[in-house]
């Protein structure tokens, strides 16, 4: 991304200053460890943890991977039924539109019923969190192919669902696909904590905030964990802006201008 | 003489909130091998829809449209179509949108004969393609992509996809109708060019007569709703021709006449 | 390109005001919160008692429903007594940590986790010891009865969070019996209603938790009940009356008449445990049955006097301790020692007035 002279490292000067606000008032307007950690305390928790924060993570990570993989290869397809063909989607939908308001954490218990304590049962609360944005961003995509383009492909030879798709629908949905795979993902990850609070595993960073660090009141430790937390998820949805979206949007750029 | 493309007795009705509608009514034409056949008419007199009949987006109610003998179906890449809105693929370079019909030729043979793909179909294709890129004058630009191009030099691609299949006939709609006044005029003269060197038949829609005077060997002037041709006008004027000569306007005044008659008043030809 | 870049100054000139008005805000908003928790903390007209679903501490509920606390509190200016209801002792001690009650029922390892992390109370009072219960489910059983604990190696066990009486015991004796609780067993975090579900399930292949739930779950047929806590750590301390530092010194009337009152519903429900158990049933939506076959087979004593909780108080400081070393050393904390757990000068001034 190349930003014009005056606007690279801009966003450094906010964070600096919100830091500072945040440790000066926690030395000298809160003045209570448990209310408000330093956020030198934070950092230094951090390093302190930093064994079992790494196993931590890769569990998290774990978990999330399994959720949006299942979420992207489910959502995937119910996209290409729903965006391509009228029918499927007048079917389909009000079942999709009663589920999706169902918050994630109201899945629990039917999770822990029937995938137990494993690492399925994380990943199923973070699946039902990344499946309705891929979904919907996807069949959007589906949808709003432009008709003169598949017509084009008809005179030209490409006759059928099977081959419409393969080579003007999908190209097309791509980006969309892509960008509600990056909030699905996004949505995803927030539902870590809630996935990981119930002992499915002995690790992962929403487990250890929730189960260890807040019933044994360390705040700080609290605190650190959430700064991870986003962390991650800025690096998550960094890496696949650049390795994905940079790659298919170039074309995309062109129209949206 | 065997006619290149035959249209016979073709009607066409739908249904819409006020009833039946009939867009077209006993069309009859037949084209000649290697000839540019301009088709004009009134707005909604369903000379595109005729040509969307042709290409087989569009089945007539009844009737028959025979090319080279054999009846039309559905679309297939025997008859090429340019349609009016830009319609390359944005995710394609110029390269792969001019490939895009030998692609799917090559995996349809592929499915059939077992080949068609493979390093070598790849070439072939490849090196069909930039004939035709260069054809239509935009060599140099096969790694752009359609964002990065004009109107006018989107049109021409979409010219050189179309013709890249080697097609019986070449179906225009309006094609310049969405570019400025003079790019059109380029484009009109480019177009002749492909098309003497080429030897296509082209079925060209048009609303402007100045386009198609310019353009055809004969007009076919087409009546208000429900369609049908009543004049078939040959445009004898040697090539390459003047817009603003005498013998253009005169030709000019003529087409205005039968376009503006009134559809109670005219025959259908034919 | 001197009006576009005038533009451009005004809109990035709009735009940084827009950032500062919504910072400013988020400040004032925060800053309120934190002086409201403080103004808030002054009223005294509700009581607020946090308690457990455990027939442990079954007589601050005895005394919820016979309105004792409200009786005996009201020439206090207590209007209004609030019974809050906890899963489990660590978010229980968290809410007080938050100034969100007075008094608390609660084992006695989260008060004391809560204190090395800055909580400003002290136990005030006893409420019970032992009571709680290893269940295996029914195949182990036989398992259990040949190997003892070491049948428990390798198993999955469903018990209270760390910081908790339950975890703190179960971790000293897996200890004491040469199991590593980290590396020889999966011991996981959950509440007794979880719980019950995960052994019925077969998710876990045994719990550790206090009575009523090891009787609900034998009562159902998912478990057998194999070892009391008695056993494990005899006579230790396992549920207290809490008081905030706040409570302690600036109504320390109050302070004695919460114990007088937990006196009288202990020594009531001592003596009439059938109607404690229709109390406890009723009130949790229990089997009133069960409550009273759970009762009988509990090892448990009902107790008032904070001095018999000390010696295991004071082990539970050392074993949490442990647990968390490099943090508080990190920190420079100390094991905590009798007078930052308890404070008895309150029951001792009540029962030497009643004293016969």
């Amino acid at each position: 991304m190349r930003l014009p002279r005056e606007e690279k490292g801009l966003w450094l000067v906010p964070l600096v200053a919100v830091i500072l606000l945040w440790e000066f008032s926690a030395v000298f307007v809160v003045k209570d460890p448990l209310k408000l950690p330093r956020f030198s305390a934070v950092v230094f928790s951090i390093y302190a943890l930093r064994d079992v924060l790494i196993a931590d993570t890769l569990v998290s990570l774990l978990h999330f991977g399994i959720g949006v993989g299942l979420a992207f290869a489910v959502a995937l397809p119910l996209a290409i039924g729903m965006g391509w063909s009228r029918r499927v989607f007048k079917a389909v939908d009000p079942i999709v539109e009663l589920l999706r308001p169902i918050p994630p954490l109201a899945w629990i218990p039917l999770a822990m019923i029937w995938f137990h304590l494993t690492h399925y049962a994380a990943g199923f609360i973070i699946f039902i969190g990344a499946f309705f944005p891929i979904l919907i961003d996807s069949y959007t995509g589906f949808r709003d192919v432009p008709k003169v383009l598949v017509e084009t492909g008809k005179v030209l030879g490409c006759i059928g669902d099977r081959k419409q798709i393969r080579f003007v629908a999908l190209p097309y949905a791509l980006p969309s696909v892509a960008t509600g795979t990056r909030v699905g993902m996004g949505v995803g990850w927030m539902c870590v904590v809630a996935a990981e609070m119930f002992a499915v595993s002995d690790y992962g960073l929403g487990y250890r905030l929730f189960q260890k660090f807040y019933f044994l009141h360390q705040m700080d430790y609290v605190v650190a964990y959430m700064l991870v937390l986003g962390l991650v998820a800025l690096c998550l949805d960094r890496l696949f802006r650049h390795f994905v979206e940079e790659r298919l949007f170039r074309w995309k750029k062109g129209i949206v201008k | 003489m065997n006619h290149k493309l035959e249209i016979r007795g073709v009607t066409q009705v739908f249904s819409s909130e006020e009833g039946e509608v009939k867009a077209l009514e006993g069309v009859n034409l037949e084209v000649r091998p290697a000839e540019f056949l301009c088709i004009i008419g009134p707005s909604g007199c369903g000379k595109t829809t005729l040509l969307r009949m042709v290409a087989g987006l569009e089945q007539p109610s009844s009737g028959e449209i025979i090319l080279d003998g054999k009846p039309v179906r559905g679309p297939s890449p025997d008859r090429g179509m340019v349609f009016q809105e830009f319609s390359l693929f944005p995710w394609r370079t110029v390269l792969r949108n001019v490939e895009f019909g030998l692609e799917i030729k090559g995996k349809v043979e592929g499915k059939v004969k077992g080949k068609g793909g493979g390093e070598s179909g790849k070439k072939e294709r490849r090196e069909v393609a930039e004939k035709y890129i260069e054809l239509v004058g935009l060599r140099g630009f096969e790694r752009h992509y359609p964002y990065e191009l004009s109107g006018g030099m989107k049109q021409r691609v979409a010219i050189a996809r179309a013709l890249a299949t080697e097609p019986a006939i070449l179906l225009m709609d309006e094609p310049f109708g969405s570019v400025d006044a003079q790019t059109r005029n380029v484009l009109q003269e480019e177009l002749l060019g492909i098309w003497q060197r080429t030897r296509k038949t082209i079925l060209f829609v048009t609303h402007s007569v100045d386009e198609a005077v310019y353009l055809a060997d004969r007009v076919a002037v087409m009546s208000a709703r429900p369609g049908c041709f009543v004049k078939c006008l040959e445009v004898d004027l040697p090539r390459p021709r003047k817009r603003t000569s005498v013998e253009a306007n005169e030709f000019r005044e003529k087409l205005l006449m039968w376009l503006s008659l009134e559809r109670s008043k005219a025959a259908c030809i034919f | 390109m001197y009006k576009m870049e005038r533009r451009g100054r005004e809109k990035r000139g709009v735009a940084s005001l827009a950032v500062v008005v919504a910072v400013v805000a988020v400040a004032v908003s925060v800053s309120a919160l934190f002086a409201g928790c403080v103004e808030e903390a002054e009223e005294t007209t509700t009581l607020r008692i946090g308690y457990q679903p455990s027939t442990h501490q079954t007589a601050a509920m005895l005394a919820a429903e016979k309105g004792w606390w409200e009786e005996d509190l009201a020439r206090f200016g207590v209007g209004k007594v609030e019974m809050k209801e906890f899963p489990s002792g660590p978010p229980e001690m968290h809410a007080m940590l938050a100034g969100d009650l007075d008094f608390a029922y609660v084992g006695v390892a989260p008060p004391i986790a809560a204190i090395y992390e800055g909580l400003d109370a002290k136990i005030v009072a006893g409420v019970q010891t032992q009571g709680s219960a290893i269940v295996v489910r029914p195949e182990l059983a036989a398992e259990y009865e040949a190997k003892g604990p070491q049948a428990l190696k390798g198993k999955a066990i469903a018990t209270f969070p760390p910081g908790s009486i339950q975890h703190t015991i179960l971790s000293k004796w897996l200890l004491e019996n040469g199991l590593d609780p980290e590396e020889d067993t999966e011991i996981k975090e959950m509440k007794p209603g979880d719980a019950a579900t995960a052994i019925g399930v077969g998710t876990v292949d045994a719990v550790f938790l206090p009575s009523p739930t090891p009787t609900i779950i034998a009562a159902e047929g998912n478990g057998v009940v194999v070892e009391w806590s008695g056993s494990m750590w005899p006579d230790h301390a396992c549920c207290c009356l809490v008081a905030s530092g706040e409570m302690i010194r600036e109504h320390p009337e109050v302070v004695k008449q919460i114990i007088r009152t937990h006196i009288r519903a202990t020594e009531y429900e001592i003596e009439h445990p059938e109607e404690a158990a229709e109390i406890y049933a009723k009130r949790q939506g229990a089997d009133p049955t069960t409550i009273k076959q759970s009762l009988e087979a509990t090892d448990m004593h009902w107790i008032h006097d904070p001095h018999l909780e000390v010696k295991s108080g004071l082990e539970y400081a050392s074993v949490i301790y442990d647990l968390n070393r490099e943090r508080y050393e990190g920190k420079g904390i100390e094991v905590l020692g009798e007078e930052e757990i308890f404070d008895a000068s309150f029951y001792d001034a009540v029962t030497a007035t009643e004293e016969k």
